[in-house]
């Protein structure tokens, strides 16, 4: 039942890669991009910075202005998207509405002369892994939103693409289900193994089911490396502020070296900066940074305090079960931070916080690059993401979408 | 409070409901009075005191008009030529909503603006012009005249309410057949025109009943009796001897059939079928 893509899939790779719409505007400028074999890797970006239009590059939906576009040796920049040997899901499913289902999952494979038998095995191995059965015979119009992405996929699996391509597959769904088939993507990842190019504005999908993210913006790859990469060693300001939830805090003030030891200076505030974000540190150009600190290096010393700790006065506490977020007013500006569990955090109460400087991020405070060096080798690749033990039940309680 | 909010609710029904029903009876009784006199024998056609109904129920005017005049040969010509346009509206509306929708070509705007410009046109301009045209091809006294020139009259409608409805259509159902291997032409056929087919019946019924009640076209492009459309040939029942009222009326009664056929079947149950998923007809 589980047959893997693995030998089909193909390496992608985006090579001077630009779009450009009418007579100046930009929408895509990638010098170089490799999306390995069989990889999830997702573009992330706020909207109109370039991925959809990357993804439909890709596809052939869109003709390039210059560069080039590889499957594995394959230069594909001039061939039509039908014999590009990919798979798309749209936003909107984009389901043939007069075809039943089974004839939707069929029509690509009769546009691309597979015979009746082979027809049959694919459609009744999709229909099995994501629980179409008894949807066969049904029009698309008589589906619920979960059911009618499933044979979106379910249309995209029968084709046994060299890569998959999704844009933006979950953000008509309600909440609730868009976290269940997040996780149905990331198990039918597992199962399939093949290449998936993920289109998402949403950081949380991004993080969560990707091998790797490329951060997009104005067209540009800010970033693109393994999730907690991108997380832990934001290449810029932008990176830093567009993944994690709740945003990062950012401070301007001025990098000083004195006596051997460095500062970060604002008003009312004067850091000692030490161990590994010294270390990292890139001969220091600007003086001028912003300092960025994720909530949960802030540390709350709510019994006792080290003597360097600053003090924030309490003006909001979202207790979210798990953990609690509290936003701190200090001299810096407001303080985001979060604490483990349930706490009993007064409003208006004075409490010293610190940072933890291993956590601390430096950006040029003009250009927003970072002036840290990343703590590891981001360039390797490897399969970070445990091995799935439950794969068998792909789809559950999806039903009621 | 209540009884009197009632009782003003319920003469305000009533007033709709008699104005409704006077305003249906203006619009009917025309056609009623055909069909009653088309039933009554010459004798009782010109009796001074008229019946609703008739008295002595005949059928022998349709007789007449099937026997004596060149009805099967008009209602012919006449069915040929409707569905000939709208056949010929349909397929071309089709193309250009098409293409206007799906491809970006300079002066695409203009176009469009000058494909309704020609709508506006009152026909009686073109008429001279279109018969010079049609002469010089050789083409007038034919079917293929008519054929054309309701095409092109018909066609700006057909176009606009056909791009309204290629609009409607999602880009990305293109998209998806495109990437599944389909060619531009099987894009279109099967999995665009599907979603148009109310849109299509539409036009089809619109130019249908347009071509086949036209008068103007064929009292000018039509000579020869052979060739003569159904309005054309009604005339001939009204002429130096007076009115032939019988078989006019007759013929009158058998002329509306097809349009009154095609809009209660057809379209009441496209209405129904259609009208849960994909839209209904529109007018």
């Amino acid at each position: 039942m589980m047959a893997k893509l693995v030998g089909r899939s193909a390496n992608v790779r985006l090579e001077g890669l630009q779009k450009v719409f009418g007579k100046e505007t930009l929408a895509v400028d990638i010098a170089d991009m490799l999306i390995p074999a069989g990889e999830f890797v997702t573009l992330l970006g706020p909207s109109g910075c370039g991925k959809t239009t990357t993804l439909k590059l890709i596809a052939g939906l869109e003709r390039p202005s210059h560069g080039a576009i590889y499957f594995g040796d394959q230069r594909v920049t001039d061939v039509a998207p039908g014999s590009r040997d990919i798979a798309m899901v749209f936003q909107n499913y984009a389901l043939y509405p007069h075809m039943t289902v089974k004839a939707n999952l069929e029509y690509g494979l009769k546009k691309h002369r597979v015979a009746r038998d082979e027809r049959q095995r694919r459609i009744t191995w999709a229909s099995e892994v994501l629980q179409l059965e008894r949807l066969l015979q049904r029009k698309p119009r008589e589906l619920s939103g979960g059911q009618q992405q499933r044979v979106a996929l379910g249309r995209a699996m029968v084709r046994e693409p060299k890569a998959f391509l999704l844009d933006e597959p979950l953000s008509n769904l309600d909440a609730r289900l868009r976290l269940l088939m997040r996780a149905e993507l990331i198990r039918l990842h597992h199962t399939i193994d093949t290449t998936m190019i993920y289109v998402t504005h949403d950081q949380v999908e991004a993080m969560s089911m990707s091998q790797r993210i490329a951060v997009m913006r104005d067209g540009r790859v800010q970033q693109y490396d393994r999730p907690e990469v991108i997380y832990r060693y934001p290449s810029s300001r932008f990176v830093a502020s567009f993944i994690g939830s709740p945003g990062i805090n950012m401070y301007e003030g001025d990098l000083l070296l004195h006596e051997g030891a460095l500062r970060f200076v604002a008003p009312g505030v004067d850091l000692p900066l030490t161990g590994a974000v010294v270390e990292r540190l890139n001969e220091p150009a600007a003086t001028r940074v912003t300092l960025g600190i994720r909530p949960e290096d802030v540390l709350l010393h709510l019994e006792t305090a080290p003597p360097d700790a600053l003090v924030g006065r309490v003006t909001v506490v979202e207790s979210l079960g798990p953990e609690t977020i509290v936003t701190l007013e200090t001299t810096l500006g407001d303080v985001t931070t979060r604490v483990r569990g349930m706490q009993p955090i007064d409003f208006d109460a004075q409490i010293p916080f610190s940072f933890d400087t291993a956590g601390l991020h430096l950006f040029d405070a003009t250009t927003g690059d970072s002036i840290l060096r990343p703590g590891v080798s981001t360039n390797a690749v490897k399969a970070f993401r445990p091995p799935v033990a439950r794969v068998p039940s792909l789809v559950h309680q999806t039903q009621s979408g | 409070m209540i009884a009197n909010y009632r009782a003003r609710e319920g003469v305000r029904t009533g007033f709709i409901f008699t104005v409704t029903w006077l305003v249906v009876l203006v619009a009917v009784f025309p056609l009623f009075w055909a069909l009653s006199t088309s039933l009554r024998d010459n004798q009782e056609i010109i009796s001074r005191t008229p019946t609703l109904l008739p008295v002595d129920f005949t059928l022998e005017n349709y007789d007449t008009m099937l026997k004596l005049s060149n009805f099967p040969q008009q209602f012919s010509n006449s069915t040929i030529i409707a569905i000939g346009s709208s056949l010929s509206v349909v397929f071309f509306g089709s193309l250009g909503a098409y293409s206007l929708t799906r491809f970006r070509f300079r002066g695409q705007a203009l176009s469009l603006r000058v494909v309704l410009l020609t709508y506006l046109f009152p026909a009686v301009l073109l008429v001279v012009p279109m018969f010079i045209i049609l002469r010089n091809l050789k083409l007038t006294d034919s079917y293929a005249a008519l054929i054309i020139v309701h095409t092109a009259t018909g066609l700006p409608l057909g176009l606009w309410l056909l791009r309204a409805y290629f609009q409607s259509i999602p880009i990305e159902l293109d998209q998806a057949a495109m990437i599944d291997g389909a060619s531009r032409l099987e894009t279109l056929f099967d999995v665009l025109l599907p979603q148009a087919i109310p849109g299509m019946i539409s036009i089809f019924i619109f130019i249908f009943v347009f071509s086949w009640g036209d008068y103007l076209w064929p009292l000018i492009l039509i000579t020869s009796r052979s060739q003569m459309t159904l309005p054309l040939g009604l005339h001939t029942y009204m002429n130096d001897m007076g009115f032939e009222w019988g078989p006019l009326m007759a013929a009158t009664v058998v002329f509306a059939l097809p349009v009154v056929f095609l809009f209660t079947f057809i379209q009441s149950r496209l209405v129904r079928g259609l009208g849960a998923g994909a839209g209904a007809v529109k007018f």
